[in-house]
This record gives structure tokens, C-alpha cells and sequence, in this order.
């Protein structure tokens, strides 16, 4: 099997990837199908599961009830007879919608989206992760919204769009246009905001990088599970991401919730 | 009547969760601690674990690995990620003191699931065992301690791409041995 793979499994299963890394092993287990993607992290789990006592310890107790309350509230909306949407990671219920737009700054550049002229997903053959992004916008459930704007002169010409599942925790970014960024001085960082999240405080989609010239297609990682997107941000940040975006240069917007109207 | 807890979990046998929370909670949380100094970001942390294990029990596969293996594989792809989108590193306040902090004791009358009778935890300590000595505790470092490629060329003085070397043959390697049969491992002739 490739080096290069075996490199990235091994980093995946110890440390974690970034974005870049992760778009590259994408790529590469596209090459190599046959690959056991969870070999290593499986040893890894072992390897780390050796250093715990034998007898770990226990969870505490208020903990174990949010647990049980998550579990119950899970299989009621599974259950068939249930209507209910599920549950967000913390159990709690859905904030309203449109909660996001307490942050007036998103607003203000979501607003501008209207302008943009929604673009057909590529019928061309592309890379694998075109194909990819691909199926999962003809699956049941996933969205796919245009790009918009976000003020910062990096986003000013981009076309493309973004497709997501809620359900497979899957989705890639299309980007034509996004201006080229030095990985040294700076990179694009994606936040996806959840329906079940205060808004000060979207999911961190990873840090990732645009070369020059053509259309450029990004899996998206999300760090936490995302129950219900409703808006995806792409901010310039400085080298590695940061934590807690200032929010200071948004390139582009995607707003789930405008385009279902 | 599945045999697997997680195959009970995805039938949606709603009792099976107790099970489940008696057996793994405890190391889950145990692997949430070493990863995430703050106790609310592993607490969240847990929480989004088993609401992974509830929405994906039905991808357990026996003939892959144990049902403790398959937990303990995502819980620590679910820390990984957390810990890298919070940029923090495991605290330095011992081991012992941070499960100490806000959790119970460990019982063994308790229902929790002891290790050793879920995984063979000495077959794992023989690879580790096998290994070079540098590449054993930079994978140690790693993956028990739950530091960055940095953070253990800081500790063991290596250099970053010897450490990341290391971490990768060792990882590669134990992959060899634990696939060998346990005779072979242990030195006895199959």
C-alpha cells in the first residue's frame, strides 16, 4: 500500500489530521479502496485502552443521568410513532431558528446573498472528491447552498457552493474564485453553524487552503457533530485556525435556512 | 437476542442502554479525562461520544475487533477532533488527580466493565513490549498520554519529524504484531 497512506492512517489514528491532510487521504483511500481505514485507529483504541486501570473510573453520577436523558430522548425520536426532530448532542431543545442571527455581523453579510446566482453542480468528470461531493448532494436529506459574499475582498469573486448531510456528518466545499492564500500569513477556516448551538459558538470545520487558479473542492471535517446545519462561514484566520473567530474577515457565506426559503 | 450490547443498541432495545453505560461509560469517560484538561469540555465530550454510539451501534462488526475496541476506536477519534479544535493540550496535573476530580471511585462491585475481561490487555502490553524502546514511548506518549507529535519531541528531547517517524513505524509495527496469532506473540511456537 502507499507510504503516503499508510503515513496519514497512522497521524489520523494518534494525533488527528488537518484539513489539508485530510482532503489528501480522502484522495488517496479513493485510490486505494481495499485500505482498512480503522486498522491503526483500532490499535491505537487498544494501545490506549492498556494505559487505563483495569477498573476505570466511574462516571459521575450527574453526568450518567445526561446520558440517560440523552439516550432516552434519542430512541423516543427514532422510535417510528415519534414526530419529534432529534436530539442535539447536549439534549437539550432546538433553539428557534434563525438564532444565528443574533450576531449582527453574519446578518449583515448573509443579507447579500439574494445577489448571487445559483450555480449548477459540475456535470464534468472531476477528482475523486468531485464525485464524491457529488453523491452525497443527490442523497436523501443533504442540502446544497450557493456561496454568497462576505465582505473581506477574498470572497468578493467566488462561485460555488457547499453540499452537507446532517445525517452522514459528510459534506464538501466548491470553490471558484476564492483569492489564493499564504499558508504562512494566513488560512481559510470553515464554521458551520447548528440549529442545536448558541451562535456565538459554531462548529470549527477545519482550516484549509486555496491554490491559484480553477475550481478548488474541500471535504469538510467537522470537529463536533453538527445535529441541524443552518449556515456555513468561511473566515481568514490566521496560520493553524484559531478557536473563537473574531469574525473580523468573512469571505463567504452559505445560508441553509435562506435557501430553503 | 443479539449477543453484543452495541447489536441491542441498534435493534433499539432501549435497555441495553444501562448495559452499555455500565460497561463502557467508565472508560469512555477515563479516555475523556486524559485528553481534555477541562472537566466540561470532556464531559460535553462524553455526551457527544455516546450520542455517536447510540446513532452508529449498527456499524459494530465483530469480525473486526471487540465491542470495547469499537467504542474506545471512536471515542478517541471524537477526543482527537475536539482537542484539535480546541487547540489545548492534556493538563499537566497527574493522571490520578484529574479522575479524582468530580467522578466517583472506581468500585469493582460495581457493574463497570473490567478491561481485562473485554480485551486482552496482555497481548497489547507484549506488542508495546516488542517494540524499540524510542518508538514504545513515543507511541506511549501519544496515544496513552495523549500528547501532539510537539509535545512529545519536547518531552523525550527527539527531534519533530524522528518523533512523528517513531510514532508512525510503532503504530504500523503493533498493527503487525497484533494481527500475528497470540502463540506466535508470545514466543510460542504456533
Amino acid at each position: 500500500m502507499n507510504e503516503r497512506l499508510h503515513e496519514l492512517l497512522a497521524d489520523e489514528a494518534t494525533v488527528g489530521l488537518d484539513a489539508s491532510e485530510q482532503a489528501e487521504l480522502e484522495a488517496l483511500l479513493a485510490r486505494h479502496p481495499d485500505a482498512d481505514r480503522d486498522a491503526l485507529a483500532r490499535v491505537a483504541a487498544e494501545v490506549a485502552l492498556s494505559g487505563l486501570p483495569d477498573v476505570p473510573t466511574q462516571l459521575p453520577p450527574a453526568l450518567r443521568g445526561r446520558l440517560e436523558a440523552d439516550a432516552a430522548s434519542f430512541f423516543a425520536a427514532a422510535s417510528p410513532e415519534s414526530t419529534s426532530a432529534r436530539p442535539s448532542a447536549r439534549g437539550a431543545a432546538p433553539p428557534p431558528r434563525r438564532r444565528w442571527l443574533a450576531g449582527a455581523g453574519w446578518l449583515a453579510a448573509a443579507a447579500g446573498w439574494l445577489l448571487v446566482v445559483f450555480l449548477a453542480w459540475p456535470q464534468a468528470e472531476g477528482p475523486t472528491l468531485a464525485q464524491q461531493a457529488r453523491r452525497l448532494a443527490e442523497a436523501p436529506g443533504s442540502v446544497r447552498v450557493a456561496w454568497t459574499a462576505g465582505g473581506d475582498a477574498t470572497g468578493s469573486a467566488v462561485r460555488g457552493d457547499v453540499v452537507w448531510s446532517d445525517a452522514r456528518q459528510e459534506g464538501y466545499m466548491r470553490f471558484e474564485g476564492l483569492v489564493a492564500n499564504d499558508p504562512t500569513r494566513e488560512q481559510y477556516q470553515l464554521w458551520i453553524f447548528d440549529a442545536s448551538r448558541e451562535a456565538a459558538h459554531p462548529v470549527d470545520g477545519g482550516v484549509f487552503d486555496v491554490a491559484e487558479g480553477g475550481e478548488v473542492i474541500v471535504p469538510i471535517r467537522a470537529h463536533l457533530p453538527v445535529d441541524r446545519a443552518t449556515l456555513f462561514a468561511v473566515t481568514v484566520e490566521r496560520p493553524g485556525g484559531v478557536v473563537v473567530s473574531s469574525r473580523e474577515r468573512i469571505a463567504v457565506l452559505a445560508s441553509v435556512e435562506e435557501a430553503e426559503g | 437476542m443479539p449477543d453484543h450490547i452495541l447489536e441491542r443498541i441498534a435493534a433499539g432495545d432501549r435497555e441495553a442502554v444501562q448495559a452499555c453505560l455500565d460497561c463502557y461509560g467508565g472508560l469512555v469517560w477515563s479516555l475523556a479525562r486524559r485528553m481534555l484538561a477541562d472537566t466540561n469540555d470532556a464531559e460535553d465530550a462524553v455526551q457527544e461520544i455516546f450520542m455517536e454510539i447510540w446513532r452508529h451501534a449498527d456499524r459494530f462488526d465483530a469480525a473486526k475487533g471487540s465491542e470495547v475496541t469499537f467504542v474506545a476506536t471512536l471515542a478517541r477519534r471524537r477526543l482527537i477532533d475536539r482537542r484539535r479544535s480546541l487547540h489545548r493540550a492534556p493538563g499537566l496535573e497527574s493522571i490520578e488527580a484529574r479522575q479524582e476530580a468530580g467522578s466517583e471511585p472506581a468500585d469493582p462491585a460495581v457493574g463497570t466493565g473490567r478491561l481485562h475481561a473485554m480485551l486482552d490487555l496482555a497481548r497489547v502490553r507484549r506488542a508495546l513490549e516488542a517494540l524499540r524502546p524510542e518508538q514504545r514511548s513515543v507511541v506511549e506518549l501519544c496515544v496513552v498520554e495523549g500528547l501532539s507529535h510537539s509535545q512529545a519531541a519536547e518531552r523525550t528531547g527527539l527531534p519533530l519529524g524522528t518523533v512523528k517517524s517513531h510514532a508512525r513505524r510503532g503504530l504500523l509495527r503493533l498493527r503487525e504484531l497484533l494481527e500475528e496469532p497470540a502463540a506466535a506473540q508470545a514466543g510460542v511456537p504456533a
